[in-house]
């Protein structure tokens, strides 16, 4: 449809054009070889003949009067609708000349007249016209535009020869009125050729048919792909993270959970902690890790700020702490530090598991990370953090960036590593070829370039508890005050 | 005559590091791991508030020894910098 409606707009300033100047061309012509030879004298006052194409007529002279037409046509010859207008006079004068020849009693008379007859012939002249045009426009704007431009190009002709009555300005309308035919059957070929993949023969109806009849198996494919898209939308629905909590109330409260504010007390320990006189202090020391939090590691959480891995480690120290506290609410998790991956990658091969192998012994963790339904890995790209995880309920690798940069590198080295790490830990050979490698396109995204750490540990804390990343970047500044104050209390909600 | 085994009192670990030739430290089982902290940064020239030790994955606590640790001959010892991005 594009196509043709592009087509037509093309058509119309064409259509528009050629029919007048080739009209004028075959009549104008004539006319000028006829007044070439009546006039004699022309050349005497060309300067006045310029403006003067309504006001000779208003103030007739009688002796210069045919002379000063001459020129007019030749002048405005430009526009298809001034040029007729002033033809329609041209043709009058020829008139006038003769009348002014044979009249001679007076100029009022032959004025009332010859005005008379002028506007007839202006009327006709622009009745005729509108019809040109009207043909044209609905040549160009509708289906069906071809039949119903040939109707109206007949009609013009009827009404044509009904007013003429005058022999010469007969003749000269006659021959507008054949271009003018002419016109509205060449505008129909030049439809055909230009509508691309039509076919004109049948009937309006027929065609129309047709045209619907298109639009509807339109319709079928798409109310069937509509089906599909639901169809497959359901089931990501189910593969959603968010579904462990059935119920929907739980979820609800499972996400307000992730947004409760602070209360004033909190924040006055927070601000307290972010302000510069407890640079110095050590403001919380996480045992089991033996990781100490001063205050001026706890300021890279102040707005703007880069994340420092010391603050990521506590953090996901303190969720699986968490998890450890109420394993009914969250998924079981295993939260790899910021120093894993670098590890696993930092061997000559670019894959080291001997390196990482006692990480996560059984005696150490008192888990095996096959139990695990999440296993999460952070991973630092010189000044950028990122996200993996090994989600073995959904048989997935993910990688999250919060700047959605993609790393092929990352979830292949993970593959292998989940699979030595399986088969090290409890022999078992296990395939994960048919694991999606995903690369989590629908994500919060960040916007500026210093919340990127929160972002993935936002991502961590989020999925750890089994809910979809129903986060924005409006809400770091937030999370960033909400960590600060988990950290400082050692304890995430 | 040879002594009927003897204890063994030290251990020697290896530290690595990103980028950093490897250290091999001999320490003994019942010294604190302060004392390798230091021992690295020194040798090193750096800042020791600013370099964390892992054993295995687990921070080094100060107090910890060799044999709280069960550390053998040629384990690793990883020592890393400060990172921060955004």
């Amino acid at each position: 449809m594009g196509a043709l409606n592009s087509n037509r707009k093309r058509g119309d300033g064409y259509f528009f054009k050629l029919p007048f100047s080739h009209w004028f061309n075959r009549v104008g012509a004539r006319i000028f070889k006829k007044l070439k030879t009546s006039s004699v004298s022309m050349q005497s006052t060309p300067e006045s003949h310029r403006n003067s194409a309504s006001r000779v007529y208003r103030y007739p002279e009688p002796v210069n009067r045919i002379r000063r037409e001459v020129h007019a046509p030749c002048r405005v010859s430009r526009s298809g609708f001034r040029s007729s207008s002033v033809l329609s006079r041209d043709r009058e004068s020829g008139d006038w000349g003769e009348e002014g020849s044979v009249d001679e009693m007076g100029n009022v008379f032959s004025y009332g007249k010859l005005s008379d007859r002028y506007d007839r012939r202006k009327k006709e002249a622009v009745e005729s016209l509108r019809y040109l045009k009207k043909d044209d426009k609905e040549v160009i704007d509708v289906d069906e535009a071809v039949d119903r431009a040939y109707v109206s190009g007949d009609s013009s002709v009827e009404e044509v020869f009904e007013v003429v009555d005058d022999e010469r300005s007969q003749e000269e309308n006659g021959k507008v009125v054949v271009s003018d035919t002419k016109n509205a059957n060449w505008t129909e070929k030049l439809l055909e050729s230009l509508s691309l993949d039509r076919k004109w023969d049948g009937p309006v109806h027929k065609r129309l048919h047709e045209n619907a009849g298109k639009r509807d198996t339109k319709l079928k494919s798409l109310s069937s792909s509509i089906e599909t898209t639901e169809k497959a939308w359901a089931t990501l629905k189910l593969l959603h993270p968010a579904n462990k909590p059935q119920d929907e109330d739980v979820l609800r409260a499972l996400v307000r959970e992730a947004f409760v504010p602070l209360t004033e007390e909190e924040e006055a320990k927070v601000s307290w902690a972010f302000s510069n006189s407890s640079r110095r202090n050590v403001l919380a020391t996480h045992e089991y890790s033996n990781i100490e939090i001063t205050g001026e590691l706890l300021q890279c959480l102040r707005p703007g700020a880069w994340l420092n891995d010391e603050v990521i480690n506590v953090y996901l120290e303190l969720l699986k702490e968490r998890e450890k506290r109420e394993p009914e609410k969250f998924l079981k998790c295993h939260f790899f530090n910021t120093f894993f991956y670098k590890k696993l990658i930092g061997g000559k091969n670019g894959y080291d598991f001997k390196s990482v192998r006692r990480w996560t012994s059984q005696r150490k963790l008192g888990y095996c990370l096959l139990e695990c339904d999440k296993i999460f890995v952070p991973i630092h790209k010189d000044i950028h953090w990122c996200l993996a995880v090994i989600n073995k309920k959904d048989e997935k690798f993910q990688y999250l960036d919060s700047l959605k940069g993609i790393d092929t590198q990352v979830l292949k080295v993970l593959a292998r590593y989940f699979v030595d790490e399986v088969k090290d830990k409890s022999g078992e050979d296990i395939d994960v070829r048919s694991w999606k490698q995903e690369y989590v396109e629908d994500l919060p995204e960040q916007k500026n370039g210093s919340d990127c750490g929160m972002f993935m540990i936002k991502y961590v804390d989020f999925y750890s508890r089994g809910l979809g990343l129903h986060f924005k970047q409006e809400h770091m500044p937030y999370f960033r005050r909400r960590t600060a104050k988990e950290i400082l209390r050692l304890k995430a909600e | 005559m040879p002594e009927p085994k003897k204890e063994k009192t030290h251990v020697t670990v290896k530290v690595q590091r990103q980028h950093a030739v490897d250290v091999f430290i001999r320490v003994r089982l019942d010294l604190p791991l302060r004392e390798l902290k230091l021992a690295y940064c020194n040798r090193l020239g750096l800042d020791c508030d600013a370099v964390r030790f892992t054993y295995n994955g687990s921070r080094i606590h100060d107090h910890e020894t060799v044999s709280d640790l069960k550390m053998e001959d040629g384990d690793v010892v990883d020592a890393w910098y400060d990172v921060l991005s955004g």
